[in-house]
This record gives C-alpha cells, sequence and structure tokens, in this order.
C-alpha cells in the first residue's frame, strides 16, 4: 500500500560558480569542470588552485559530507548495534581537517549565515552541493536581485553520485477524505501536466520519468539560474548512479551530530579524542541502544 | 496568626503539594526503568533498577564524570551572571530610592531597565547569536574600527560563550532584581535613615549599619529566587550554542543535558536519574530547605 509520495526526485549535484570556475580552471563548460573534479584527489588538487587565486572550494567543510556519506559501503550500525564509523566517512574527516587548516572553506554549518553569504556575487566559494530543491530553497542570496549572482551557476556531477532530501506527500491515519488525497498524489506524481509546471516554474526536478525525459530532450529547455544549463538531461543521467542501501534510521542526527562535533575539531578548539569522545556522547544521548567504543 | 489564616494557608499548600509531589514521585519512579524511542520504535519501559544512575555517573574516556562537569558549568554561568546582577541592582535600587539624590524620571528608567526580561530568553539568545556571529554586526564593527584584523569567532572560546550567556542573564534579569530590592528598601521606616543622617552617619555607613541589615529577608529571597533560576538555566545557553554547549560542552548546564536525552530519544529513564539528581543536589536541596 502507498502511504506517502514525494513530488520531487533528489539526485544531487556539484554547483559551481561559473566566474570562479573559469578563473581558477579556464573553463566552466561543465563536461570540463566536471572532468577536472572527477575524483577525490582531482578535487582537492582544484582545491589547492582555488585557494591560490584567493577563493574557497566549499564554503562549509560540511558541504562535502553527503557526497562520502551517500557512498559508505556500511551503514552506520553493524549487526550488533556497534557504532561503525565508514571508510568514506573517515576520508571527509580528514578533507575536513584539511581543507579548515589550508583555509579551502570555513568551519561552520552548511545552513549557517556565514556559509550561505557567500553565495552573494561578491562570494568567494567556488562549489555547493545540492539538488534541483537547492536553487529555490538555499540559494536565495545567490537568487538576490541586487546582491545575488543569478546565471553565474552551473552544475556537474562532481566527485560522488549523490542525493539529499526531498519533501513528501503522507496520507495521515485516520483521513476523512482518502480519495481526494489519492488524487493528490496522483496528481503531483503523475499528470504530466503538473509535473511540467514544477519542472518550468519551480525550476524542480520531477518524480515524473516521461517529463524528466522530454525536458532532458529538448533543446531549447535551460534554467536561468544556471545560466541556460539543462539541469533536467543531467540529473536524468545522475538519478541512475545513486546508492541507498546503506542508509539508516540513525543517518540523520548521527551525520549532523559528527558533523558539529567535528567541526570543534577543525576549528582546533578540541583534541581528535575530546571531538571523538563528544560525538560518542552525542550518540550516546540520542540513541542509547547504540554501543559506541 | 488567627486560626482562619492558619487554615487557609494549610488549603493552598495541599494544594501545592497535590501539584507538585505526584511529578516528582514520577520523576524517581521513572529514572529505575529503561523507556526510550528508537525511531519510530518505543523500547520498554524495562526495570533496570539502579543502572541508569551507574551511567550517569560512568567516567569518559578522559576520567570525567559529565554530569558533574556539567553542574560545574551550570555553577560558573550562574554565578557570573547573577553576582553583578544583585550587585548592580542594590545599588541602583539605593540610587532610585535616595531621597537625597532625588533622580528625576525614576518611571522611565525602572521601565527601561525592565524591558529586556520582556523579551523571550530564546528570542534574546537568537538575537545575540546573529550580533556575535562570525559574519554578524559586532565582528563587521570591530573589523572597520581596526580593533581585530581578523574574524573574531566568539563560540569557540570558553571565555567568551560563557560571557555572552552571564551577560545575557545579568541583562535580562537586574532590572528585575532592582524592582524587588526597591520594594524591600521602601518598606524599611524612612525614619531610620533621617536618624542615622542626624547622628552623622555617612552614606556608606547608612547602608551597611541600617539599609543592608534590615534588607537582608528581601536580598535572601532574591538570591534564593535567583539560585532555582540559575539552576534551570536553559534556552539562553541552548539557543546561543544550538544546544551543543561548545566549546567542548563547556556551556552544557544540566538542564541541557537532560534535554539532550529527551529531545529525540524520550529517553524518560536517564531524565529522571538526571533530573532526580540535580534536585537532590546540595545546592538545590539547600534552596528547598531555605524556601518558605
Amino acid at each position: 500500500m502507498v502511504k506517502g509520495v514525494s513530488f520531487q526526485c533528489c539526485p544531487a549535484a556539484m554547483i559551481y560558480r561559473r566566474s570562479i570556475a573559469k578563473d581558477v580552471l579556464g573553463t566552466d563548460d561543465p563536461a570540463q569542470v566536471q572532468a577536472a573534479v572527477s575524483d577525490w584527489d582531482k578535487f582537492n588538487a582544484v582545491a589547492e588552485q582555488a585557494a591560490a587565486k584567493g577563493y574557497l572550494m566549499t564554503a562549509s567543510e560540511a558541504a562535502t559530507y553527503r557526497v562520502f556519506s551517500n557512498n559508505v559501503s556500511a551503514p552506520w550500525v553493524d549487526g550488533n548495534n556497534n557504532l561503525q564509523i565508514d571508510e568514506n566517512i573517515q576520508t571527509w574527516m580528514k578533507q575536513a581537517k584539511d581543507f579548515s587548516d589550508k583555509g579551502y572553506t570555513q568551519d561552520c554549518d552548511i545552513w549557517s549565515d556565514e556559509c550561505t553569504a557567500q553565495m552573494f556575487a561578491s562570494g568567494k566559494a567556488m562549489c555547493y552541493f545540492g539538488p534541483a530543491w537547492y536553487f529555490n530553497f538555499s540559494m536565495g542570496n545567490a537568487q538576490d536581485a541586487e546582491k545575488g549572482c543569478s546565471g553565474d551557476w552551473a552544475i556537474c556531477q562532481g566527485p560522488q553520485a549523490h542525493f539529499w532530501g526531498g519533501t513528501w506527500l503522507l496520507a495521515a491515519a485516520g483521513s476523512d477524505n482518502p480519495t481526494m488525497l489519492a488524487d493528490v498524489m496522483n496528481t503531483f506524481i503523475n499528470d504530466e501536466e503538473v509535473c511540467s509546471l514544477l519542472v518550468e516554474k519551480e525550476a524542480q526536478f520531477s518524480n515524473n520519468k516521461a517529463v524528466n525525459a522530454k525536458f532532458a530532450e529538448d533543446p531549447n529547455f535551460g534554467n536561468d539560474f544556471l545560466g541556460g544549463q539543462n539541469d533536467t538531461a543531467m540529473f536524468v543521467e545522475m538519478a541512475g548512479n545513486i546508492k541507498f542501501e546503506n542508509q539508516t534510521i540513525y543517518d540523520q542526527l548521527l551525520n549532523e551530530g559528527l558533523q558539529s562535533n567535528w567541526r570543534e575539531y577543525c576549528k582546533g578548539t578540541v583534541s581528535e579524542e575530546e571531538a571523538m569522545s563528544n560525538f560518542y556522547k552525542y550518540v550516546n544521548e540520542k540513541y542509547p541502544s547504540i554501543v559506541t567504543p | 496568626m488567627p486560626s482562619g489564616v492558619i487554615s487557609s494557608l494549610r488549603r493552598s499548600l495541599s494544594l501545592t503539594r497535590f501539584f507538585t509531589w505526584p511529578p516528582q514521585v514520577l520523576t524517581v519512579y521513572n529514572s529505575f526503568f529503561e523507556n526510550y524511542r528508537e525511531g519510530l520504535t518505543q523500547v520498554g519501559p524495562n526495570f533496570v533498577g539502579l543502572k541508569n544512575y551507574a551511567t550517569l555517573f560512568t567516567p569518559d574516556s578522559s576520567g570525567s564524570v559529565d554530569i558533574l562537569k556539567y553542574a560545574g558549568n551550570t555553577v560558573a554561568l550562574w554565578v557570573g551572571g547573577a553576582v553583578p546582577q544583585i550587585l548592580t541592582a542594590l545599588l541602583l535600587a539605593i540610587f532610585f530610592t535616595s531621597c537625597r539624590l532625588r533622580i528625576k524620571g525614576q518611571a522611565f528608567f525602572k521601565a527601561v531597565i525592565y524591558l529586556p526580561n520582556l523579551i523571550m530568553a530564546s528570542a534574546f539568545s537568537m538575537l545575540f547569536y546573529t550580533l556575535f556571529s562570525n559574519v554578524g554586526p559586532v565582528n563587521q564593527l570591530l573589523m572597520q574600527l581596526g580593533w581585530s584584523d581578523h574574524v573574531i569567532d566568539f563560540f569557540a572560546v570558553k571565555f567568551t560563550v560563557r560571557g555572552l550567556i552571564c551577560l545575557m542573564n545579568f541583562l535580562m534579569w537586574f532590572g528585575n532584581t532592582t524592582i524587588l530590592l526597591m520594594a524591600g528598601i521602601m518598606g524599611i521606616d524612612q525614619s531610620l535613615f533621617e536618624a542615622s543622617t542626624i547622628d552623622g552617619a555617612s552614606s556608606l555607613q547608612t547602608f551597611f549599619r541600617v539599609t543592608l541589615p534590615l534588607l537582608t529577608p528581601i536580598l535572601v529571597y532574591t538570591i534564593i529566587t535567583a539560585l532555582i533560576g540559575g539552576l534551570q538555566m536553559f534556552d539562553v545557553p541552548q539557543v546561543l550554542t544550538n544546544g551543543l554547549g561548545t566549546p567542548n560542552r563547556t556551556s552544557t548546564t544540566l538542564i541541557m543535558y537532560l534535554n539532550n536525552y529527551l529531545g529525540t530519544s524520550k529517553n524518560y529513564g536517564m531524565a529522571g536519574a538526571i533530573s532526580w539528581w540535580s534536585s537532590s543536589s546540595p545546592p538545590c536541596s539547600a534552596s528547598w530547605c531555605s524556601s518558605p
């Protein structure tokens, strides 16, 4: 039985500033930028180049976190309820400290004003990571009519495929109008006219393959925010590479907790042991059943 | 006292007992159970005896016991806010009630110093967070004035985080305390002040020999209510540090610790143990015993 559906599909991309990419890499073409950041070693090398020119690679050391955590080879918790920190997460931890020490990024939360302030035209950050909803929901500063830089952005896959969030339409138990609920849900995922409007007017990536394919193949379709790039075509391609098998119910809180506790280590206010000890305390408070080292 | 007064007091006391004892007894009862949620799954309640208390007092890898550390944080934050608050309030109360000074526009000043108390603590805290954040106006001002050549991360330093929390508590409560102490001073017979002046006492002598001894009951009341408020400190540090008690949990208070357990996992067992320990610990029991 279907209890809820999402009207969005949320493969996420690396969203980069065209002008900064031109300055750092000599190109803002998505294919060429993708070639320059296609794996983490290359990404880190570009970060060094960007820093040499006075830019930030990312606006928060946690910006890349989701790309790593979506590609873990094992879930947060093993069969015996022991906490395990995947190799990919550990790679992020090393990268975060490294970026922070070398000034490639800022030590702040991805939702903080400090992070989003870099989206203004005056901002120095080259890359953000996010799906289609990120443009409207989180990049208000970039879309600002006066101080923003709409059109100076583009997307490419980035080092690894990932996804992020999405809004769900859920039917509440005991609803008095189930047929209407079903109708609303159906409209948002199956009505091609409505789904097309979502793509055209709201710059979303719809949850309808036919509609997405239609826009992906349309040579005249482009997202003005991304300088006319056909983002739907990119997202269709990326959606196929997403890995889901290691998702758990613990993900959101443990991801947030690791980021915020590790940030203190990146800032240098605590030692590595203290940061991990604080993270384990956080885990014990949120999930008493998980066994921490 | 006439018997009518006593019987009416007895009624209100029994009502107070009726509303305060059951939750307290339930808190203790809950602290002996394993009882929490994990996602959508409810675990327990299973009786575990004193296990929650044992967990509470298990030292971490560095050998320190968390709850004692948080109790220490709470006391430090309380002292840092309450001492300047009471001293300032005492000074202002004396100025405002002095018949020699006769300060003009008293009503205006009383309203102004009380105003910060009208703002919701969490909103006040959010305001300070915005002011002192890395991209906030305080940092911009310091840089433009040339007092600092780099962004100061106020939330990464124990001294500044605690200082901001103390400052906020001070600002929110000194007006309230001033008004209470003024009421206390105005309750003192004016002729005593006149007599001391005629006897040639200086202002300081009048303060220490007349005002302070007669103000003691109100002062003690103020300190006790401030102590209770201080032990319950939660919203200001919670909002200012986004619940993390940064840096290194040095601004985590007892109630923030309690909230960490209650917030998502609804861990009534651990939360019960924390609140029972906090409320029966020495400073709190002292305020229980001495409260009227």
